[in-house]
């Protein structure tokens, strides 16, 4: 008998690959696109930091950082939905959704840790943007009168 | 709230009136106006303005704030929007010291920058048009004040 040939026709076990792949794959999906919706919804609020409240342009570079997030995250989901061996036992089939689903779940946390910190970056630099003075004047003209006040940004242009 | 900046640099030197140039060139965040150091305009517009060490860099802000050494270096970048984040950087605790070498080590060799490339400040180039200018003819340079700022 052939040895890689293991299906349930030739071993008298049942093929529960499937149930191991439906397992997965109900876990994986529904807590990618939680993480993902996550960090839409809070991470907006950075965004108006980042680009000085500008509504719009913080939506769309949202959206953007969202569909990456989805993109590589289901694309990792979708490569691991393989099983080199016929899994017959129900012992392989919870220690093969949990081996993949943990997996998934790191890379998952790895990716949304490393948004925040995209994000806090981009914020940081957009409130450095509207920082006030760095430094203190070293000296200070003396005052003078309030009457003519060639100073003023109005008249010195 | 500063709305906007005088940046007083020194003429005579040819290194700084390049960037003083580059930096009137740049897309500024406030107001910038340059100003040459020396300039008769100065005693008028800030009376009673301490003089600056050496003729640097200095700046003075529109609530009457004089900067002088590298606070002025780190308020004209503050004035620049591309460099505003920089500027802030380079007053934090860690890189305000090699920020303030950078600056003296640039201010005190700017001589030196000069002779290297052969730079000549704005206030020697107008010396030069103005010996070079007919003696009693000013009709090339209207007022008889001939000046390339």
């Amino acid at each position: 008998m052939n040895p890689t040939i293991t299906n349930a026709a030739l071993t008298g076990l049942p093929d529960l690959t499937l149930y191991a792949y439906g397992a997965y794959l109900a876990v994986t999906v529904p807590l990618t696109v939680w993480v993902g919706r996550t960090l839409v919804k809070n991470g907006r609020i950075f965004l108006l930091d980042a680009f000085a409240q500008n509504a719009d342009l913080a939506d769309a570079v949202n959206k953007l950082l969202a569909v990456g997030f989805y993109l590589i995250n289901l694309g990792m989901v979708a490569r691991n939905v393989n099983s080199y061996e016929t899994l017959e036992t129900w012992p392989a089939v919870v220690r093969y959704a949990a081996d993949n689903i943990g997996w998934a779940m790191l890379v998952i946390g790895g990716m949304h840790f490393f948004n925040l910190f995209v994000l806090s970056r981009m914020r940081k630099n957009g409130l450095r943007q509207i920082a006030p003075p760095p430094v203190l004047p070293n000296a200070y003209l003396p005052p003078r009168p309030a009457t003519a006040h060639p100073v003023s940004p109005a008249s010195a242009t | 709230m500063i709305r906007q900046l005088w940046v007083l640099y020194d003429a005579e030197c040819g290194f700084c009136c390049n960037c003083a140039r580059w930096l009137a060139a740049q897309p500024h965040a406030v107001a910038v106006q340059l100003l040459p150091q020396g300039d008769p305009r100065l005693a008028e517009l800030f009376p009673g303005l301490p003089p600056p060490p050496r003729a640097e860099l200095t700046v003075v802000d529109d609530r009457g704030g004089v900067y002088f050494g590298d606070n002025a270096w780190l308020m004209a970048m503050w004035a620049l929007r591309d460099w505003r984040p920089w500027s802030v950087r380079f007053a934090t605790p860690t890189l305000r010291p090699m920020a303030r070498q950078a600056f003296e080590l640039i201010s005190a060799s700017r001589h030196g920058i000069n002779l290297l490339f052969g730079l000549r400040g704005d206030a020697q180039i107008a010396a030069t048009l103005h010996q070079m200018e007919p003696a009693g003819d000013h009709s090339r340079c209207g007022d008889g004040r001939c000046s390339v700022a």
